[in-house]
Formats: structure tokens, sequence, C-alpha cells
């Protein structure tokens, strides 16, 4: 009993923000993406730019030549996401990169992430953030 | 592994966890507003000077009995102590207090401008509140106030050809002053709408300066940021534990942050109906239609850079159901002397406001309530001590 208030004295003290991964496979598994923000870190109540780079995982890389991607943002605990809405282009295949980020809030974020391929079929790729330190 | 641990352990633990501390430190510091590039006479002392005339001066009103300072009091806080405001007819929102406003990127509870100018304008020919016209204000100008008019924007537009008065109403075309407005050439409502523009602008240039005094907290932010624990000796123990709720179960920090205690931002904290209120009040979801048509936002052919950073942010907002029943998280510094509080008034004193946001019972009119709002079992000295920690934010205490 002791050593667990020992332990959770201890842990409080030294909390530390959670360094959730940036890069991920798709849902289906279909695609690797990996993602930059400018500034790094991302910072609190101001935009940011995010740049997603996205490999193929099917072994169908001519793929990657149709994909649309959309990206957006979203606090699963509060019910809402960004004040605003982030604009998403291609920089060359496989590389996209969306405007306006903006988390408005500390706290846990996903970073959402649809591709749509020429056939219409959608893989999402949820991204976790712990917003900001 | 015990020993371990208390290898890991061997120090006092600090008194606050390092997202605690992040948090702390994100309060400060509380420093002098950036220049709004979109205000050319932003930061002139010159236009400052005659803002603050214009602030105080009943002559900008149609019946020469209101000014910014009816709704807008200094010793109220810059705020005016009723509900909801009242100009020449009773308004439909709470009178925002204006510390800190030359912070904010948005303006209005609903942000409607982008740009304190902008709000400025608002008021002089709102119908409810100064009720005034442009060619009148201009008229006003010339007899009043010329020569400081003239050192900042040049001479006076040659009014001899003028309507006494007339201001474009285009929701009220039958309305005298639009047709009369509608009489004048373009270069005709072009000047008169120019002295408007340029009369909101010295007001702003005005109001920019309403920056909040340091507080208690500040004492407490400058101390925490060398030695936490002796900052903590600053506080006492009713304060530090509202200060432990605001960081941490009051969930308060996460709109209310930064040197303001604001994000500036909006939100839904499920406020329900008052008699008092405007029931079609949607909040922030209009406010983007606003502000989006508004001839003197931040990108309009009024802004002296509407290019800039101010603007870039208007072609992102685009309406949600989200929007519905947002309005702008205010600060929380000079809460003392700005009673009542929200957007409509709704409650009278800053226990009641807690007691809201503990209990979640009332049923928001429009949209849904931000889902981190969850009641709390809170017991009243809690509740004593979060009003103790918001007194730290004033400068009266």
């Amino acid at each position: 009993m002791s050593l667990f208030f020992l332990f959770f004295a201890c842990a409080a003290a030294t909390e530390e923000k959670i360094a959730y991964p940036t890069k991920m496979l798709s849902e289906n598994e279909r695609y690797e993406l990996s993602y930059e923000t400018d500034p790094s870190p991302i910072p609190l109540n101001d935009e940011f730019i995010l740049t997603m780079t996205i490999a193929d995982q099917i072994n169908e890389p001519q793929k990657l030549e149709g994909i649309d991607v959309t990206i957006d943002a979203e606090m699963p605990d509060h019910g809402h996401g960004m004040p605003q809405s982030p604009v998403t282009t291609q920089l060359e295949t496989g590389t996209f990169q969306a405007e306006g980020m903006f988390f408005q809030m500390p706290g846990y974020w996903h970073i959402l992430v649809w591709i749509t391929e020429e056939n219409g079929t959608i893989e999402k790729t949820i991204f976790e953030v712990d917003c900001c330190q | 592994m015990i020993i371990a641990l208390l290898m890991g352990c061997t120090e006092d633990p600090p008194p606050f966890s390092a997202s605690e501390t992040a948090i702390i430190q994100r309060m400060q510091p509380l420093d002098e507003p950036p220049l709004d590039t979109t205000n050319w006479v932003d930061g002139n002392e010159e236009a400052i000077s005659l803002g603050e005339i214009l602030f105080f001066d009943k002559g900008l009103s149609k019946n020469g009995g209101i000014s910014c300072a009816t709704c807008h009091d200094p010793e109220l806080g810059w705020s005016d102590g009723k509900a909801v405001s009242e100009g020449v007819e009773v308004n439909d929102r709470h009178a925002s207090s204006l510390w800190g406003v030359g912070h904010q990127r948005w303006f209005l509870w609903d942000g409607a401008c982008d740009t304190l100018w902008c709000q400025a304008i608002g008021p002089i020919e709102g119908e409810t509140e100064m009720a005034n016209d442009r060619v009148s204000l201009a008229r006003y100008i010339q007899s009043n106030r010329l020569m400081a008019y003239e050192n900042l924007f040049g001479p006076m537009p040659d009014m001899s050809q003028w309507p006494l008065e007339a201001k474009p109403t285009p929701d009220f075309e039958e309305n005298p002053l639009h047709l009369e407005w509608l009489s004048m050439t373009n270069e005709e409502q072009n000047a008169a709408t120019e002295v408007l523009v340029n009369i909101a602008k010295v007001i702003a240039a005005f109001e920019a300066t309403i920056q909040p005094p340091l507080a208690p907290i500040d004492s407490f932010l400058s101390a925490f940021s060398k030695d936490q624990d002796a900052a903590l000796d600053l506080l006492n123990d009713t304060e530090e534990e509202g200060l432990r709720l605001f960081i941490g179960d009051g969930n308060c920090h996460f709109c209310h942050f930064g040197p303001l205690f604001s994000n500036s931002e909006f939100h839904n904290i499920g406020l329900g109906d008052r008699e008092w209120l405007n029931d079609a009040d949607i909040g922030r979801y209009e406010g983007i239609t606003k502000l989006q048509n508004a001839p003197f936002n931040a990108a309009g052919i009024w802004s002296d850079d509407p290019n800039g950073e101010r603007s870039e942010r208007l072609p992102r907002l685009t309406q949600t159901s989200e929007h519905l029943g947002q309005y702008k998280t205010p600060t929380l510094r000079e809460l003392s002397s700005s009673a009542p509080y929200m957007h409509g008034g709704h409650f009278e004193d800053l226990e009641t406001v807690i007691k809201h946001y503990i209990s979640i019972d009332e049923s928001p009119l429009y949209g849904h309530r931000e889902e981190m709002l969850i009641p709390q079992d809170w017991t009243q000295s809690q509740i004593d001590s979060m009003v103790s920690f918001l007194r730290l934010l004033d400068s009266n205490n």
C-alpha cells in the first residue's frame, strides 16, 4: 500500500506531456502516414501548417497519384473541432499540406485524415495529439 | 525495488506537476497589446488623445445623450452594470468590459468584427445604441473637433452639397436616411464613410490602451517563475485551493488561459434563456456571416492592411452547427466591477457563475454545450476558494 502511494507521489510530481506517434498506418493498413507541423511543436491558440506524407503499403504506389486528402481535427472529449476549416492541398505525389490548422484549447486532440481513392474508397486515419506545453 | 523508488524520489516533489506548471506559466506576461496594422493611427499619441475625448463625447450620438462610455463606464469595469446594455433603446446583449480589448482578435460577443475600429463603428450608427448617421457625424466633427481631426487626417471634405443627414441602411430601403444616402454621389458617400472610419480608428486607438492593471496574481506569477514554494507563500490556503481547482477539476484553464485568461475564441457553455434576452440570438454562427459581409472587416477597403495577418483567418471561417450558441470567452481580469456576467448578464455575482459551471443544469437555446462541462460535486468551501482565486486577478483586491 505504502509503495503505491510512494510511486503515485513521484509520478504526479514528474508528470510529462504524452508524446503520441506522428507516424502510423491508416485504419485498414493501406497507407503509412506521417506528419510534421510548422511551427513545431504545435502552438496553442495560433495557426499552424501541417504537412502529411503518405506512403503506399499495398504495393500499388500508382494509387498515390489519384488520391484526394482531407485533414481536420477535433477534441473528442469536448465534442467540437477547430474554430475554422483548414484547406488541404497537394504539394507533390503523396505529400499534402493543411493550412489554417488551429488548436484553440489545450488538451487531447485528434488529427483526422481522410484519403479518398479514385474509386471512391475512403481510408481514415486518426492521430492522437496532446496539445500544448 | 523500494530503494530504486526512493532514489528516484529523494527530494520533495515540487508543488505542481509539469503540466500544471505549464498552465500557470502560460498566465504571464501581461504585455502591451500588439499594434493593429489595419489601423494606421493605432499607437499614435495624438490619435489616442482625440479618441479618448470622443469616447466620452455624447455629441457622437443622435440625441446628444449617449457616448461610448455610457455602456463602457470606467467606473463599472468599462461595462455598465446592467444585464443588457442601453443606448437610445435596450440592446440584446451585455456590454463587454474593455479591459485588455487591444489583445483580442475578435470583437463583440459573436466576433462579428475582426478589428477594434470595426467594433467602434457599429454603435455610432446602431439604431438602438447611438443612432447617429455618418453625415451628421461628419458635420459634428467639423463643428466641434475640426483642428484635432484635420491634424491627423487632413482637410475635412466639402459637405456643402451633402444632405443634412444620411446613412446606408440596405436592410431598410424606405428609411429616409437611406434615401438621402442614395442621393449622394459615390465620392460623397466615400468621403462621409471615411470620416466615420477615421473617428472609429481614433476611438479604437484609445480603447487599445485600456490595459488591465497588475493584480495580486501577477506577483504570484512573477515569484512562481523563480520558486514555486516561495510563490505559494503569497497565497492563503483558500486562494491556493482556488488555483488548484482552476487548473484542475474546474477545467477553467481550457478556455481561460494566457495573461488575459481568455483564448479569445468561442464556446457554448450551456446558458439558457432569460426573459430580457432576444431568443433569436444564435451567437457565433451569425457572427461569422456578419463578419464576412462586414464592409469594415480587416480585409475590406477601409482596412490599412487588407492582406495582413488579421485578414488571413477570414476565408477559413465556415459556419457549422458547432457555432450555434457560441459566445466569446471573456477575460477574467478585473471582474469585480463589471458584473453582471456572461453575454446576456445571466449571473449577478461570481459565486452564481461558478454554481452554473458546477451544476450545468440549464439547457442551451441553440447548439450543444461544450462536453467537458460536467456537473461537479463541489462544497461551498470549494466555491468560495474559486471566488478567492478569481479575486487575485483583480487589482482592487
